[in-house]
């Protein structure tokens, strides 16, 4: 392959987008949009919720301006330029074709780098300048406050407010047997870092989760299986009676006479059966009764050795059943954590209480606390590398409700297995830099694989069609949560009789269609940077590279070669607007 | 005569010549609408060769296939029968396309380049070092007059000066065979006569071009060979001088008589044909000549925002000793050392077979008949020209116009 002649066309699709002002119209538009949205989107008022809109609305509109753009010109400058019948005379020159089509998308993927450089640089230049701004404005605010009042606050926000004898590890003592304190301005810096530490902590950063083992006990520390299927035994047969009585009623509805009724179910319908309640039980799992506790057990990442101080992150969220809106009601909720032989050795305070649909965070020890003064810390994971977090319903109702609250906790995800929301333990992977710089990285191969789609589109179609065709697959996408709902249900219908979901004839198309078509998009679409950048999660390499081989290694070379074999075999003198083919 | 059928009729005995940069057999091409129906057969049991150093020209009005069969070579368009190879190769071979320069019918340049970049964009196609892409760069846009303009976008030029940039780009690579669509469509009569002079130059570097015209007056003046299609099929194909000549009359021009001196002719001439059949006139100048002898004296004076005519091509149009022209110079420095020392041994080799006897004749009756030397390189063939109309008369007939 020839640099030179692939260099070429990389730079006309440069100077093309120069000399149409392309480029520096997306240039201003999204430093409009980076500059803009801060002013127009409204934030909760705390830091954390500034930083996360910030970074999830600018990176989304950066993400669609650049996709959209990019699905434009590259389905434009080979659509056009074939319609315009300058592809002939490229192609009369010594360049195969698929080096033509090559160079068209590293030309726009250049261009794109570019752009993403300078809207990234940007935005992250903004958020770390606002995280810096909450330590100035805090400086500002604390200097009229006296010193004692600064070591005061500093004390109670967990700030050593004295010197520290490294060997020790314990307050510097002066001639007076009395702690040294430190000097006001270090201690008023750290005071006024509190907010931007806590930013730091909680969104300007990587953190990886630690995986969930199957190893969960619910109820009276039964295992999760084992208590889903005595339940499962325990119900079916009132359940398929249940089935049978409604089958009969249906079936005496449609005019059969009682001789003439189903004594049983066929096998399917028990086996729906069988589905449906390990379902509703699997679903009930997830609910802690008032003096209930689930635990479950996180297995410690291979390769990751934490400091002795190092924190990890417990992440709770938990419903309550009854109240489907987030309230300002508030719940007891204990959390227990520890090595799987002493589950409970960390443990939070007795009598806290926490708002419903809230993600809260906690800190849990990677040493436990009470060995370290024997100089023998040990680690909170046990010798198998597994640690217990296990979550308590203390609910008692009052005063906020007069009943004591079943909280259900999402830990298994909407497959059926652990690994929903509800619980999370996370540890530090490394720094917001790099994190966002990776989730840049994502965002960049996606716009690869939509470079790639406008090109194949326009390797033979012409510029109104492909463009019309690319923005179709986009509308489709989005829908893949329509079309999930569609393959569950079975039908594309919405409406019932006699309390069976109704079908259509489309359906033993559309279902068979749609899976292939959710199994095409929504690995792809899975790749999404964003919501992890703003909740600090890390990104890891490992999800880069995947996220790199599944879009570009699948979606885009598929595409490419696609795209480069249609465009050899094109006769390019015959064109949409000349005729068709031969 | 060569006949189209005769043509085919080497294929089946497989002749061919071993010096034939193109060979085309029972080419056919079909266009088809949406649904695969035949929709018009463009071109339909075509076969022809070009050989090595020789003016081939694709003659027809338009519609008849002449650029479809262009395009086939090019390998734009897929045959639906037939073959064509260039070279010994396939038309999408890329290591072909290394050797041809192609100018289209209408300027397909990119509108926002301009003429600089334009050769930069080309050269680098065919992978060029920098420093001799821009001197040949530089040369070409010397040669076809827009080195004042080189700044300027392709989008801004006129359809002449397109077609000067087009023709420059199609030299960039020194191509060994040159295919010229339309050359001198939308240019004035010093750039049709400009290219006609470069095709001449080309061939006498032992190049090969296909020059596709339905203005007759480009082909004759040019072509060694030519077919002629109508409907999308060969009707004749052959060197011009079997093509145009009258057999059944002949024709003397002498330097003017006296009337008793012209009577004395027609009365030898009337003991052997009918006095009817005698025709005696006066050769005049054609008005291309004329027109070229008003550009080149305005242009001494007044200055032009446009393209230039390319000077050095016109010196050498109105020279009398055969010293290169500018467009030859420049070619020859286009041309590695090595292989100009070859391509220079058979233009001497080439030149002297091909140089048909009776266009000497002409010449030399040109040359007694002619007043102005200056005008004497650019009209080799002068008298045929002289009889122009005729000669398009005769081509419109075999057209069918």
């Amino acid at each position: 392959m020839s640099r030179s002649k692939l260099m070429a066309i990389v730079f006309l699709t440069w100077k093309a987008a120069l000399r149409y002002r392309f480029f520096w119209v997306m240039l201003v538009m999204l430093a409009f949009t980076i500059g803009g949205i801060p002013l127009l989107v409204k934030d909760d008022g705390s830091a954390e919720g500034m930083t996360q809109i910030l970074i999830t609305y600018t990176l989304s509109m950066i993400t669609a301006i650049l996709g959209a753009a990019t699905l434009w010109v590259s389905a434009g400058s080979l659509a056009t330029e074939i319609e315009n019948y300058q592809l002939q005379m490229v192609v009369t020159k010594p360049i195969p074709r698929w080096q033509i089509w090559l160079g068209k998308w590293l030309g726009v993927m250049s261009m794109n780098f570019i752009l993403l450089l300078f809207a990234g640089g940007v935005v992250y230049g903004m958020v770390e300048y606002r995280a810096k701004k909450l330590t100035r404005d805090a400086l500002e605010q604390l200097e009229d406050r006296d010193d004692q009042e600064i070591y005061g606050i500093a004390a109670s926000s967990q700030i050593m407010p004295y010197e520290i004898d490294p060997e020790t590890d314990r307050p510097k003592l002066d001639d007076n047997e009395q702690p040294i304190l430190r000097d006001i301005q270090e201690v008023r810096e750290d005071v006024a870092g509190i907010e931007e530490k806590r930013l730091r902590n909680t969104v300007l950063i990587a953190r990886a989760s630690i995986p969930i083992s199957d190893e969960i006990r619910v109820g009276n520390n039964e295992k999760l299986e084992g208590w889903i299927e005595s339940l499962k035994q325990q119900y079916l047969t009132v359940r398929l009676r249940q089935v049978l009585r409604m089958k009969n009623e249906a079936e005496q509805q449609r005019g059969k006479k009682a001789g003439e009724l189903s004594q049983e179910l066929d096998s399917y319908e028990i086996r729906q059966a069988e589905i449906q309640i390990e379902e509703e039980i699997r679903n009930y799992s997830q609910v802690i009764i008032p003096d209930g506790r689930v635990q479950l057990t996180f297995r410690k990442p291979k390769g990751w050795k934490p400091a002795d101080d190092e924190r990890m992150i417990l992440r709770v969220y938990f419903e309550d059943p009854k109240v489907s809106f987030k309230n300002d009601n508030r719940y007891g909720l204990q959390l227990f954590c520890g090595p799987t032989d002493q589950p409970d050795v960390v443990r939070t305070p007795d009598g806290l209480t926490l708002d419903a649909r809230t993600r809260h965070e906690f800190q849990i020890p990677t040493s436990l606390e009470s060995n370290r003064e024997e100089g023998d810390r040990q680690s909170i994971f046990d010798e198998n590398g597994l640690v217990s977090v296990a979550l308590m319903n203390r609910d008692q109702g009052e005063p906020d409700r007069n009943y004591r609250a079943q909280l259900k906790v999402p830990f298994l995800d909407n497959r059926g297995r652990p690994g929903g929301e509800g619980v999370e333990l996370m540890y530090h992977e490394g720094g917001f830099a790099k994190n966002y710089l990776r989730a840049l990285g994502i965002v960049f191969a996606w716009l690869g694989a939509l470079a790639a789609l406008g090109l194949f589109a326009a390797s033979f179609m012409s510029f109104a069609m492909s463009a019309f065709a690319c923005l179709g697959v986009l509308i489709i996408s989005f829908c893949v949560g329509l079309m999930q709902d569609v393959v569950e249900d079975g039908t594309v219908m919405q409406t019932y009789t006699e309390g069976q979901r109704d079908s259509s004839y489309v359906d033993s198309y559309a279902v068979p269609a749609f899976k292939v078509m959710i199994s095409m998009i929504k690995p792809v679409k899975d790749y999404s940077p964003i919501e992890k950048l703003t909740e600090g999660r890390s990104i890891t390499w490992g999800e880069l590279m995947r996220a790199y081989g599944y879009i570009w290694g699948v979606s885009g070379l598929t595409l490419g070669v696609l795209g480069s074999f249609i465009l050899s075999r094109r006769q390019l003198a015959i064109t949409s607007t000349n005729g068709g083919g031969s | 005569m060569e006949t189209a059928t005769q043509a085919s009729e080497e294929t089946e005995t497989g002749v061919t010549q071993s010096d034939d940069v193109v060979v085309v057999r029972s080419l056919e091409k079909v266009f088809r609408d949406f649904w695969g129906r035949p929709k018009a057969k463009a071109i339909n049991d075509v076969s022809f060769e070009v050989r090595k150093g020789e003016v081939f020209g694709l003659l027809g009005p338009n519609g008849s296939g002449k650029s479809t069969t262009i395009k086939v070579l090019l390998g734009l368009l897929n045959p639906s029968r037939g073959v064509a190879r260039i070279f010994g190769r396939s038309p999408r071979d890329v290591k072909t396309k290394e050797r041809i320069g192609y100018l289209p019918e209408e300027s397909y340049l990119y509108r926002y380049l301009n003429s600089a970049e334009t050769l930069d964009f080309f050269g680098g196609l065919f992978a060029l070092d920098g420093e001799e892409k821009k001197r040949r760069s530089e040369q070409l846009l010397e040669m076809v007059g827009l080195k004042g303009v080189q700044m300027r976008t392709v989008g801004e030029f006129s359809k002449g000066m397109q077609r000067r940039i087009g023709l420059a780009q199609a030299l960039i690579n020194d191509p060994d065979l040159v295919i010229l669509d339309e050359p001198t469509a939308g240019m004035d009569p010093v750039g049709c006569r400009e290219i006609k002079d470069l095709i001449l130059n080309l061939k006498g570097r032992g190049k090969t071009v296909i020059l596709s015209s339905h203005l007759l007056a480009d082909v004759e003046d040019v072509c060694d060979r030519a077919v002629i299609y109508y409907g999308g099929k060969v009707q004749q194909y052959g060197t011009l001088e079997e093509l145009l000549t009258e057999r059944d009359s002949v024709q003397f021009t002498v330097p003017t008589l006296s009337e008793t001196a012209q009577k004395e002719v027609l009365e030898v001439m009337g003991r052997h044909v009918d006095r009817e059949s005698i025709r005696v006139d006066n050769p005049t100048q054609n008005l291309e000549s004329l027109f070229l002898n008003v550009v080149e004296e305005a242009r001494a004076s007044d200055e032009t925002s446009g393209a230039t005519s390319g000077s050095e091509v016109a010196e050498f149009l109105r020279a009398d000793e055969p010293v290169p022209t500018q467009a030859e110079k420049m070619l020859e420095r286009l041309a590695d050392k090595e292989a100009a020392q070859p391509a220079a041994q058979e233009k001497a080799e080439a030149a002297e077979p091909e140089t048909p006897k009776v266009d000497e004749a002409k010449l030399d009756s040109l040359s007694e008949a002619e007043t102005e030397p200056e005008t004497k390189k650019p009209e080799p063939k002068a008298e045929a020209k002289k009889n122009l109309d005729e000669v398009d008369d005769k081509l419109s007939g075999l057209l069918g116009d």
